[in-house]
């Protein structure tokens, strides 16, 4: 378990959150308001900001909607290096519900459709309610995504049984339902945003939400208690997780049961971020350090080895009349050729990364590195012969990216009966 | 900042310059050309595969379908995609036109030499792609230009009874070094940049490069909804280029008229992130590709496919029937690596044959589904492809597949291969060593990623006279916004019937002498 490790780290020359919200989105500067068709659901308005180039997701949680993360999306240091998509959840915000009953099913959906579109596997970052949602959409497609956060994750019934709202869910969930309905529920919004306040612990930040909050619990869908009080057990899935899993929890949350939460640790696969100061709104009162973990947790050079590892499988290295000019030179080729390395890379490197989590899960624990010679030609192969359509095309990248670096190389050029530089 | 003029042209390729250089050559108005790619003259082309493909290529050579399976190859550079093919030039054909004439009710395009279009005196086809092959130096290479990959394929299609043609090419004084890929280093092709761009600057035209516009302006509503310019961003000049006439930055132009002649890709991408109204959803719709598959014959011999000219030798003998051309190409070292079949020693021993490797191509004449199409993503900040071959396509392409695997045993090849690996009962992939084995074709899929090239995109924003099933009238005009043209390869509203080089260029020579004859007409 990690402790405590944040506050330090950015409490100095952190990136730079803004500290005021906004009510409208035309105040929202620079960032653009899509609809995505989500098939069998309806359609759903996402928040679209940011000029990186990584997709990054967000989802929110009850009782809210993408313009919780507002202080996010328009954080330059995040703008910078990242897509962010944050979608409405069905029955929150602006999304528009078309199937005749709400299910998480459809939230699950939103999410995957949302990841697909962004065309290469996404960081995600969901909160609360929305972080239950968001392990399940990495359990059902975890090609889609290359690592997730869970903020104060809703992730079964249990874990709010002792708190105040849990209690009222559970005795009282006719009434809330009336209390979710127009003209009630402009109240219901002023309660809840001073129940939230409350529930978030020592964050008194939370507060500066109260307007906006106010607004998205008058326009939610009394539906979306049936999916709190409904919701399936999450538990089960953190035991095989196919993807890097960090979960944050704050200490004075005062909605969930943090010690079961803290309990979670040894599972593999998992990392727990335990947040001292924190309540249930991480993702509002720990912006910066939520921002800053997005920054400072690159994928690292994870996708090295496996870059390697492919040029030994493509090239043949093995065979007695190959230039004997090793790995090396040709890794540097394609580092010149494609920028790995840099921002603009961090498509291949999750394609890398992601390829290498594939085949060592079908290993049995073999990484792609480590498998003998035979098997990782094979594994290439059957994605070029019946793969889908994602491992062909990563095929024909691979292929295509490492052939092209090392048929500029003078020496293999000569061998192949080509003169000069390429 | 804002630069004022009568006319922009958005897009330096095959249309775009020609319309400059045409309207330039006849009037007195101030034109504007603008080009999203960089300026690279011959003393940038360095013969480096990697490092022009990334200069010339739009995506730097790493545009596909959506679903990876066709790559899809365009020029981004001044002269478009002229300065990176290879020269190989047909005529626009008749009957395909007077075709869209009838079908769409289309006025004008007269292929009769005496004809004068649209009131306007000697205005005709004819003349207009007389004219563009008299500028490009349309000829037919001599016999001692055709390399041996060329005439290995054209002794195939002899020794089977398939007829076969030599190219027209727009060359002068090809030195033969196999690189029209990369772009010409000594100026032989006579491609739009050297020809009518050079034409245009020198004539007054602005050329502005690495000019990436955002959006087309437009003001009123309704019937009076008319285009009065574009804003854009002019990007860093990139090394190797010429020197830009404007500092980078937001820019923004103000014109009378406006003619996007971007491509098949970038023209209805550009027209849907305008805002450009669409009542009928038919901007992007109806993509013709023109896909093509690489046929690989392993000979005896030394072919050296790599040295002289690329192309020189064609058949046609399969169009009237079937729909499909076959063309003498052959790809660069690093490219044909990728493409070729395989990985690790077996890759390598194929790679050893470099030098014995022929290849030519089947270009399919695809047909048009509304389903295949352009889409701008305005999440992902780019033009999405969306395209499947329809089932008669695949069926067609398989066809030609298998014509062209006993062409290439019939040139003598010991060996033949597709550069696909799915599988093909009972051979583990598409790798012959028996003509016999050619009828295997019927099944392949084509589904691998990029196991089918083009570099023919057209028919995205099509010409009509009903804007229901149309984007722009006989005039290449806009159906929805006043003093808009929509003129290149999107403008025709199904595949040319060849390869559309000449067909862009006269389009285009044929409107900017409209334009010139009907200037009132756009308050110019």
């Amino acid at each position: 378990m990690i402790d405590s490790r944040l506050r330090p780290r950015y409490r100095d020359g952190g990136p730079s959150v803004a500290r005021n919200t906004a009510s409208t989105l035309a105040d929202m500067d620079g960032i653009a308001s899509v609809f995505e068709e989500v098939p069998g659901a309806g359609r759903a308005r996402v928040l679209v900001a940011g000029e990186g180039r990584e997709p990054l997701l967000f989802v929110h949680g009850w009782p809210a909607s993408a313009r919780a993360f507002w202080p996010l999306l328009t954080a330059p240091a995040l703008r910078a290096r990242f897509r962010m998509h944050a979608p409405d959840l069905f029955g929150f915000g602006r999304s528009t519900l078309r199937a005749p009953q709400l299910t998480f099913a459809h939230q699950v959906e939103t999410v995957l459709s949302v990841a697909r579109r962004a065309g290469e596997p996404c960081v995600a970052v969901g909160t609360s309610f929305g972080a239950r949602v968001l392990l399940e959409a990495v359990t059902a497609a975890p090609e889609l995504f290359r690592r997730a956060i869970l903020l104060a994750p809703y992730l079964h019934r249990g874990l709010i049984a002792g708190s105040v709202e849990g209690r009222l869910l559970a005795r009282f969930p006719r009434l809330l339902r009336a209390l979710h309905r127009p003209p009630l529920s402009l109240v219901t919004g002023v309660w809840a945003a001073l129940f939230s306040l409350a529930a978030a612990g020592a964050s008194a930040l939370w507060a500066r939400q109260t307007i906006p909050l106010i607004a998205d619990v008058a326009r939610m869908r009394g539906e979306t208690l049936d999916l709190l009080a409904a919701l399936p057990d999450g538990r089960p899935l953190l035991n095989d997780l196919r993807v890097p899993l960090e979960l944050w929890y704050g200490e004075r949350d005062r909605l969930l049961d943090t010690r079961e939460l803290a309990g979670l640790a040894p599972l593999r696969g998992l990392t727990v971020v335990r947040v001292g100061d924190g309540g249930h709104a991480l993702h509002d009162s720990h912006a910066g350090e939520l921002a800053a973990a997005l920054l400072a947790g690159s994928d690292g050079d994870g996708w090295r080895p496996v870059l390697l590892a492919l040029i030994e499988a493509v090239l043949a290295f093995d065979h007695p009349a190959f230039p004997t000019i090793g790995v090396g030179p040709v890794e540097a080729r394609v580092l010149e050729y494609f920028p790995l390395a840099g921002d603009d890379g961090a498509q291949t490197r999750a394609a890398l990364v992601a390829f290498d989590q594939a085949f060592t899960a079908q290993s049995g624990g073999t990484s792609f590195a480590a498998a003998p010679l035979a098997e990782r030609r094979a594994a290439l192969r059957m994605c070029a012969r019946a793969g889908t359509p994602a491992q062909r095309r990563f095929y024909a990248g691979v292929k295509s990216m490492i052939l092209m670096a090392a048929y500029s190389l003078p020496e293999l050029r000569q061998a192949v009966g080509y003169e000069g530089r390429a | 900042m804002t630069i004022d003029c009568d006319v922009l042209v958005i897009g330096s390729g095959a249309a775009g310059s020609v319309l400059a250089a045409t309207l330039a050559e006849q009037t007195d108005l101030r034109i504007v050309l603008v080009e999203r790619g960089g300026h690279f003259g011959r003393e940038a082309m360095t013969r480096r595969e990697w490092q022009m493909v990334q200069r010339l290529y739009a995506d730097g050579g790493s545009r596909a379908t959506d679903d990876g399976a066709i790559a899809v190859r365009g020029g981004e550079c001044v002269g478009g995609g002229t300065t990176v093919n290879v020269a190989l030039c047909l005529d626009p054909v008749p009957a395909v036109w007077e075709g869209w004439r009838r079908a769409r009710g289309l006025d004008g395009f007269s292929f009769d030499r005496t004809a004068s279009d649209h009131g306007v005196s000697g205005l005709n086809m004819a003349a207009c792609l007389a004219e563009v092959r008299a500028r490009l130096n349309v000829h037919e290479p001599g016999d001692d230009e055709v390399n041996e990959n060329n005439r290995l394929f054209a002794g195939g299609c002899r020794a089977l009874q398939v007829g076969v043609r030599k190219f027209e090419l727009n060359m002068r004084d090809c030195v033969g070094c196999g690189f029209c890929f990369a772009g010409c280093s000594t100026d032989a092709k006579q491609g739009t940049m050297v020809t009518y761009v050079r034409d245009a600057v020198a004539r007054g035209v602005t050329l502005v490069h690495h000019c990436a516009i955002d959006a087309l302006e437009f003001a009123g509503d309704g019937d009076a909804r008319r285009a009065v310019g574009a804003r854009g961003r002019i990007l860093p000049t990139r090394d190797g280029s010429r020197p830009n006439a404007f500092a980078e930055g937001p820019v923004r132009f103000r014109a009378r008229l406006v003619i996007v002649s971007a491509g098949a890709i970038e023209s209805p991408a550009l027209l849907q992130r305008s805002g450009h109204p669409d009542p009928h959803a038919t901007i992007g719709r109806g993509l013709v590709l023109h896909p093509s598959l690489g046929i690989v014959g392993v000979f005896d011999h030394d072919v050296a496919a790599d040295t002289g000219i690329e192309g020189t030798m064609y058949s046609d003998h399969f169009v009237a029937a079937h729909g499909f051309f076959l063309q003498c190409l052959f790809a660069p070292l690093g490219a044909g690596a990728a493409t070729l079949p395989g990985l690790g020693v077996a890759h390598f021993e194929l790679m050893r044959r470099a030098k014995r490797l022929g290849t030519f191509g089947v270009m399919l004449l695809d047909s048009v589904a509304a389903e295949n199409r352009v889409v701008w993503d305005a999440t992902a900040g780019r033009a999405r492809i969306l395209y499947e071959l329809t089932a008669a396509d695949r069926e067609r392409m398989a066809l030609g597949a298998e014509k062209a695997v006993e062409i290439m045993f019939a040139a003598g090849a010991r060996e033949v291969l597709l550069p696909l690996e799915e599988p093909l009962p009972p051979l583990d992939t598409p790798w012959f060593t028996d003509r016999s084995q050619a009828a295997l074709c019927g099944q392949l899929r084509f589904d691998g990623a990029k196991v089918l090239g083009s570099s023919h995109c057209q028919g995205t924003a099509k010409m009509g006279a009903d804007p229901a099933t149309s984007v722009v009238d006989a005039r290449c005009e806009s159906h929805q916004v006043r003093n808009l043209m929509v003129c290149d390869s999107s403008s025709f509203p199904t595949s040319c019937g060849v390869n559309p080089m000449l067909s862009i260029l006269t389009l285009a020579r044929y409107q900017g002498r409209r334009i010139v004859a009907e200037r009132a007409r756009y308050g110019l």
